[in-house]
């Protein structure tokens, strides 16, 4: 080796003939493009996904449909169950899905991030059994499932965030020992489902439906309201963790104390990402039910297609989360259809697989 | 040359779609050749709701095993044309297609599906997801009723509601009448007896009924009285999963079990008898010893919100006071008349202590 | 004086790690901080670098109290070299040393911070494994790599803690060579806990050692290491041998071949003799 320390002139590296900086430049504008791509590609996915399904419809009929609702027009009445089940059933829960997917796999890639884990999920750290059952509560103590969307969500927020206060308090005691982590995770796991069968001994019949509903993730019931939620809290989530995308970086990769040499303020930093990780995955609990996998399965996709570094990785794990949900969905609607297998499910057995071959071929162990 | 810009027109595109979500609602649609106004029919359902349909309805997407067989029994089984996939399962002779189920439980409905078949309305049990089903319906302007045929203390009413949705108020009448007949026979027949004690199985081992379910009321308008009618924290369904000694301590004077309603008739007489008797402890309760034992298919006994099943155990617990009432008749009156369907024998449904 | 350390002391809820700690290092020069395990020496590195706020005293880098800089500021002025850590996510070199341009830009890097990066690796030598994963790279490469970082963070003040603990001798030897080439280049004052007390008196212009939290030495390698000291901070029975161009500390043996370690040092005079009415040596 040697030591070289004058500055020399950037001198072409003899293989490739670039220098150091150009090798940088081209790198950043690869992932730029790998991210243009995933724009692209999640645009035709959710055309494509929309015409999918028990009822004949092609992409003419979908354009026309999207043109008649956003300009205003006549459709004749043999297009308009075409129409309904565009606009009404179709287009909300595929968006649903995308978002939902968008929104898990982004509090993962937080999650994963700040607790420097790339096993972690909301799943797995009990976030989203707690999700499902503080919304269930809400239901039960109101006698009713005909509660406005901010109770269920205000249950499912609340209880997250306290399950996640006492995940991380335990674990930092134990300087967050990977171990730790995932034994609290599948005891709060255990501990919420076995309190949502409680519940659902206690309900009637009108609740014990709405209960049941959060064991399993399901976008059947999408609505345009639904849609509208989920979306936008997605859509505002993601600008503010790019702002974060620094301090992210720094704690994932070079630890606490080094982030703190680099001047990130990383005790508060981590808070705030935790909490917003949470609040991402009660949204979508409450509105989907529990969903798990994507928030592990999606963030790896994007490590994979597009590096670690956190400003790119988090709106590519937001397009990868998305583009897994819409196709569990899609298959979940056609695989026995007319039946509908919930996408949690399809989900699930995607995910399973996926999940076995990361923890075989993780490079290091697991410490 | 920085990133920066690049990113902040991402960030800005993003932001941009949100007004162009808003406007999507924004346009003024209307269909061609909007629907004619027909004849106005106005009923209130199972939960109050009241439901507008044209006319009574002539194509129907009905949920529920019990729903199905009494929209066939008031005469109206040929206007179904979407089940649920229980359904289907439980009564193979609605002569359903694959094509036609729209659902595989009470909560994963298709409603494009249900909108293909074009329903003039459709019929779902309340602890399905009507909330959400009238929401998503409502697009195509599918009426939604609610009617919980399960349910045992609401029969009479169930029953009359589908009569009114369905224009067919005499076929309702008629089947009013076959479940009074029965409920006649046993109040006029019961009249003075001895409660009988009971212990009732369902489905599972060990899970028994409680009071406000619709065996229990089934055990009392037999002439008996359910063991565990002290016992509480059942669920939903008013079931209950019991310690096997408690069945021991109180010795009940008859054992009831009535496994999954099947149509098709399913030979798990013997093999059950043989488990009950073979249970450990179980040979100290004299009804098991004694062979006091009536296993039925649960199509049979909990027809016709269980009035079947009533008529069955009385013949069990006072042949005496039933001297010339048979059960099987019955069976046959409602399978005949009322499914539509072949019956084979009696016997291959419900099997009691002389079996 | 480029960095000044006044009446430190900093505890751990009742334990107290550091007392009245006082020292300075000059611009461009190479400190070595050294002391046995659990004297505090992390902790002071920390202590400066701004890991840990300091309970009382001040520190200074090049006139400025760093207690009145803001977080992003201080980084800009001390950087921190960490012992090479578990990386649980797969980063290039490249994105590594970038890291330490946080506290230099925005929310993305820009141009200048891509040109102190490459520079940083030039200078490391890292050019030909700038692409290659970090967790490929051998002790020595993944050392050079978090040192280029301190670099491209383009700081006053080099703070490392123990970086040369887990390398072998090779890597340890130019990881020393490097940081001093930096202080001479660049003005640049170093200090590195370390353990090695030879090295640390053959690369190292300034010595300071650390014992129980309180600060016992502090001056050239031939000032600051002598025996009596020595023998009291490491329990060992050792001989200082100052010669012209170096100093070197070896373990003292007896007759028998013993070195005295822990209680058994009461058995030399005040003169580093041993006392006549010592048991005979008995290696145990």
């Amino acid at each position: 080796m040697t030591t070289t320390l004058q500055r020399p002139a950037p001198t072409p590296d003899a293989a490739s003939g670039t220098t150091g900086e150009e090798t940088s430049r081209r790198r950043e504008l690869r992932k730029l493009v790998v991210l243009a791509v995933g724009v692209v590609v999640s645009l035709a996915a959710l055309v494509v996904s929309v015409t999918i399904g028990t009822a004949d419809v092609g992409i003419g009929d979908v354009l026309r449909s999207v043109q008649v609702s956003i300009l205003g027009g006549t459709i004749s009445a043999d297009f308009a169950s075409s129409y309904a089940v565009i606009t009404q059933l179709r287009l909300p829960r595929v968006l649903l899905a995308f978002a939902a997917g968008a929104a898990l796999s982004v509090s993962g890639v937080l999650m994963q991030g700040v607790l420097r884990n790339p096993l972690v999920s909301p799943f797995t750290l009990g976030v989203s059994p707690a999700a499902a059952f503080g919304a269930a509560l809400v239901i039960t103590l109101a006698g009713t499932n005909q509660l406005p969307a901010w109770a269920t969500i205000a249950g499912a927020m609340v209880m997250a965030l306290a399950v996640s206060a006492l995940v991380l308090g335990i674990a930092t005691a134990r300087r967050m020992a990977v171990a730790t982590l995932l034994l609290l995770g599948i005891a709060m796991t255990q501990i919420f489902e076995a309190l949502a069968s409680a519940l659902q001994f206690t309900a009637n019949e009108n609740t014990l439906q709405a209960i049941i509903r959060w064991t399993f993730g399901s976008v059947n019931d999408a609505t345009w309201n639904d849609v509208l939620i989920v979306g936008i809290v997605t859509l505002v989530a993601i600008p503010v963790t790019l702002l974060f995308s620094k301090d992210l970086n720094a704690i994932a990769f070079a630890g606490d104390d080094a982030a703190r040499s680099f001047g990130v303020n990383v005790g508060p930093v981590r808070i705030g990402l935790i909490a917003l990780s949470v609040a991402l995955a009660a949204v979508v609990v409450s509105f989907c039910g529990i969903i798990g996998f994507v928030g592990l399965v999606g963030p790896h996709i994007a490590r994979l297609a597009i590096g670690a570094d956190h400003r790119h990785l988090l709106p590519f794990a937001a397009l990868s989360g998305g583009l897994l949900l819409l196709v569990a969905d899609a298959v979940g609607r056609t695989v026995i259809a007319p039946a509908v297998v919930p996408v949690g499910i399809v989900v699930a057995f995607i995910g399973g697989p996926v999940f076995i071959y990361l923890i075989l071929t993780r490079r290091n162990t697991l410490k | 040359m920085t990133t920066t810009p690049r990113r902040r027109t991402l960030l800005g595109a993003a932001l941009a779609t949100l007004p162009v979500l808003a406007l999507a609602a924004c346009g003024e649609v209307t269909v061609e050749g909007g629907g004619e106004t027909a004849a106005q029919l106005t009923i209130v359902d199972d939960q109050d709701r009241e439901v507008v349909l044209p006319g009574p309805a002539q194509r129907a997407v009905v949920i529920n095993s019990y729903a199905n067989e009494f929209v066939r029994a008031i005469g109206a089984g040929a206007r179904v044309v979407g089940v649920d996939r229980t359904s289907l399962d439980r009564l193979p002779y609605l002569g359903l297609a694959e094509d036609q189920v729209v659902a595989e439980g009470l909560d994963q409905l298709n409603y494009e599906a249900i909108a293909g078949l074009e329903p003039d309305v459709v019929i779902l049990p309340r602890n399905a997801v009507w909330q959400e089903a009238v929401e998503q319906l409502g697009a195509f302007d599918i009426p939604v009723v609610i009617a919980t045929a399960w349910d045992t203390e609401v029969v009479d009413a169930t029953i009359g509601l589908l009569g009114e949705v369905f224009g067919v108020a005499d076929g309702a009448q008629t089947v009013l009448d076959f479940r009074a007949e029965i409920a006649g026979e046993l109040e006029q027949r019961l009249a003075d007896v001895e409660p009988v004690s009971v212990y009732l199985e369902t489905v599972e081992p060990y899970l028994t009924t409680l009071p406000g379910s619709g065996f229990h009321a089934m055990i009392l308008a037999a002439g008996g009285t359910n063991v565990f009618e002290d016992a509480s924290g059942g669920d939903a369904q008013e079931e209950l999963t019991v310690d096997p000694s408690e069945v021991v301590l109180r010795d009940p004077q008859f054992v009831l079990h009535e496994f999954e309603p099947s149509a098709e008739p399913v030979d798990r007489f013997d093999a059950l008898r043989e488990e009950l008797t073979a249970r450990p402890g179980w040979s100290g309760i004299a009804a098991v010893a004694e062979g006091r034992i009536g296993i039925a298919n649960g199509w049979a006994t909990s027809a016709l919100g269980k009035s079947l099943g009533a008529l069955y155990l009385a013949s069990w617990l006072h042949p005496a006071e039933l001297e010339g009432i048979d059960p099987g008749a019955y069976l046959t009156r409602w399978v005949d008349e009322f499914q539509g369907a072949e019956l084979g024998a009696p016997t291959d449904y419900v099997q009691g202590p002389d079996a | 004086m480029s960095l000044s350390v006044q009446h430190l002391s900093f505890s751990y809820g009742p334990r107290r790690i550091l007392e009245d700690v006082t020292f300075e290092v000059a611009p461009g020069a190479f400190c070595a901080l050294l002391g046995p395990n659990g004297s505090g020496k992390s902790t002071l590195v920390k202590a400066i670098a701004g890991v840990h706020r300091a309970k009382s005293g001040t520190v200074t880098v090049e006139g400025r109290e760093t207690s009145s800089l803001g977080r992003r500021e201080l980084a800009t002025v001390v950087g921190y070299v960490p012992q090479a850590g578990d990386a649980p996510f797969d980063l290039t070199v490249r994105e590594a040393v970038m890291l330490g341009r946080t506290p230099h830009f925005g929310i993305a890097p820009r141009a200048e911070d891509r040109a102190k990066v490459e520079d940083a690796i030039a200078r490391m030598g890292l050019g030909d494994i700038a692409e290659r994963s970090m967790s490929e790279l051998s002790g020595g490469q993944a050392q050079r790599a978090l040192i280029a970082r301190a670099l491209a963070q383009d700081t006053r003040v080099l703070l490392l803690d123990e970086p040369t603990s887990a390398l072998d001798l090779r890597y340890q030897i130019e990881t020393l060579q490097l940081v001093r080439q930096i202080t001479r280049e660049e003005g640049i004052s170093a200090l590195i806990a370390i353990h090695d007390l030879n090295h640390a008196a053959r690369y190292c212009d300034q010595i300071v050692v650390l014992h129980g939290g309180r600060l016992v030495a502090d001056g050239s390698p031939a000032e600051a290491l002598r025996a009596p000291v020595l023998r009291s901070v490491y329990e060992v029975d050792v001989e200082v041998d100052a010669r012209e161009d170096a100093v070197e500390v070896r373990p003292r043996v007896d007759a028998a071949g013993f070195t005295r370690t822990g209680a058994r040092l009461a058995e030399l005079d005040e003169h580093g003799g041993i006392r006549a009415d010592a048991v005979a040596a008995v290696p145990r």
